[in-house]
């Protein structure tokens, strides 16, 4: 496609294929034409990511009551398709109310086994022998780690260091540590694989560490 | 079995939230429809008249938020942009397809001005993001502003927009284009990180 980019009319197209509010066939066109442009994929890419962005500028509003049970019910529905399973999961959205206002704790349990994946598995984080937060994962090979860590701390931010059976170090990136600060990342190996966790300062020093001894024994939930 | 033991424990982040529902965890999906439905549905109420409808696509972005939870990447978006770009796209196919009432483009703006006791200029100067979008929508021409909600919210085409407000296909496109260029440029979403 050969396109005049000071065109209006190609200006317009290029704006309304970002806004999503093209046919197919123009689509199409222009979709052939960012494969090769990378001035017009960039301009499509600013445009959609500020309608994205303007999604955000709507108020809050409040739903009507019953609306929650509404949406949790149509899950349930979905998640599997009996009266129990709803039951079971209206149970939860119960006490998980009643936890939440007393002690403002979110606790991630499965109270049943799901579908997909049977458990969440979690091993203590240790520093000088203190427990000072869990790993959580789900085993398999495309895993994810949730990493909490209670303990207040001097430092804010440590690199999550995954050391594999075969001694191989895979970074996982930088995140926030300690004071309740919680995150996730993708697992790029599979769970057996894993001898240990660490949490490096920007130092060097090994903040906290799932340790290697208990590796072997994650626990199921 | 998952413990916080007696440690301070935290909410999950959004995005473990959203881990922990792509494996469906019972609990994490109860939170993340309690964290999020007053945005969803705050969104879906500013598209269509009707508040019944509203619920509608509310429902139905969260179900849909939970049924593809596996596919969110915190590396393209956050957790509230994701759910309610899931929001924006159902309420168009309500209000393309299902003909649901359109509500007037610009009122929930003036919703959002009239919502709270604190001046609206002080609460751009200390707000977050949302308050400064609202701010910077308000800036724009009522035209310009009108034209850019209809085809970014509502998901109008320049040619329905034109329809709409019974104006030349040019001038709506015209409108959209400098609304959102000066949208872009405004000096109050200029920092945000996109």
């Amino acid at each position: 496609m050969t396109v005049d980019h000071h065109d209006p009319d190609f200006l317009s197209l290029r704006l309304e294929y970002a806004l999503g509010t093209i046919d197919g066939r123009q689509r199409s066109v222009l979709a052939h034409h960012l494969d090769e442009c990378d001035e017009c994929a960039r301009e499509v890419a600013r445009v959609a990511d500020l309608v994205d962005t303007l999604t955000l500028s709507a108020p809050d509003a409040e739903p009507s009551g019953g609306f929650e049970s509404r949406v949790l019910h149509s899950i349930a529905r979905e998640a599997r398709p009996s009266p129990r399973r709803a039951r079971v999961i209206l149970a939860v959205a119960a006490t998980a109310l009643a936890v939440l206002a007393t002690i403002g704790v979110l606790r991630v349990t499965s109270i049943q086994p799901a579908p997909r994946h049977a458990t969440v598995v979690d091993l203590p984080l240790w520093s000088h022998h203190q427990k000072v937060g869990t790993v959580y994962a789900s085993p398999g090979s495309a895993s994810w780690v949730v990493v909490v860590s209670f303990q207040r701390s001097a430092v804010h931010h440590v690199d999550c260091v995954v050391v594999t059976t075969t001694g191989r170090l895979v970074d996982l990136g930088t995140f926030a540590y300690g004071s309740g600060a919680s995150w996730w990342s993708a697992l790029p190996v599979a769970t057996d694989h894993v001898r240990e966790i660490r949490l490096v300062s920007p130092t060097g020093s090994i903040v906290a560490s799932s340790g290697t001894s208990h590796w072997g024994s994650w626990s199921a939930s | 079995m998952p413990s916080f033991d007696d440690s301070p424990a935290p909410s999950l982040s959004d995005e473990a939230l959203v881990a922990a529902m792509a494996e469906r965890h019972d609990a994490a999906t109860v939170a993340f429809v309690r964290r999020y439905q007053r945005r969803v549905y705050g969104l879906a109420r500013a598209l269509v008249n009707d508040a019944g409808v509203a619920e509608e696509i509310a429902q139905e972005s969260l179900v849909k938020a939970w049924r593809y939870a596996s596919t969110y990447d915190p590396r393209r978006a956050s957790v509230e942009r994701w759910v309610l770009t899931i929001t924006r796209r159902v309420a168009i196919d309500y209000l393309r397809r299902r003909r649901a009432d359109p509500r007037d483009p610009v009122e929930f703006l003036n919703v959002a001005v009239a919502s709270s006791d604190v001046p609206f200029d002080e609460r751009v100067e200390h707000g977050d993001l949302r308050d400064r979008l609202q701010a910077a929508l308000l800036d724009l021409p009522e035209e310009q502003r009108r034209a850019v909600v209809l085809a970014s919210l509502h998901g109008r085409t320049a040619a329905e927009v034109a329809d709409l407000e019974g104006i030349p296909l040019g001038t709506s496109k015209t409108r959209i284009r400098n609304g959102l260029l000066k949208l872009r440029a405004h000096p109050l979403l200029e920092k945000e990180p996109q």
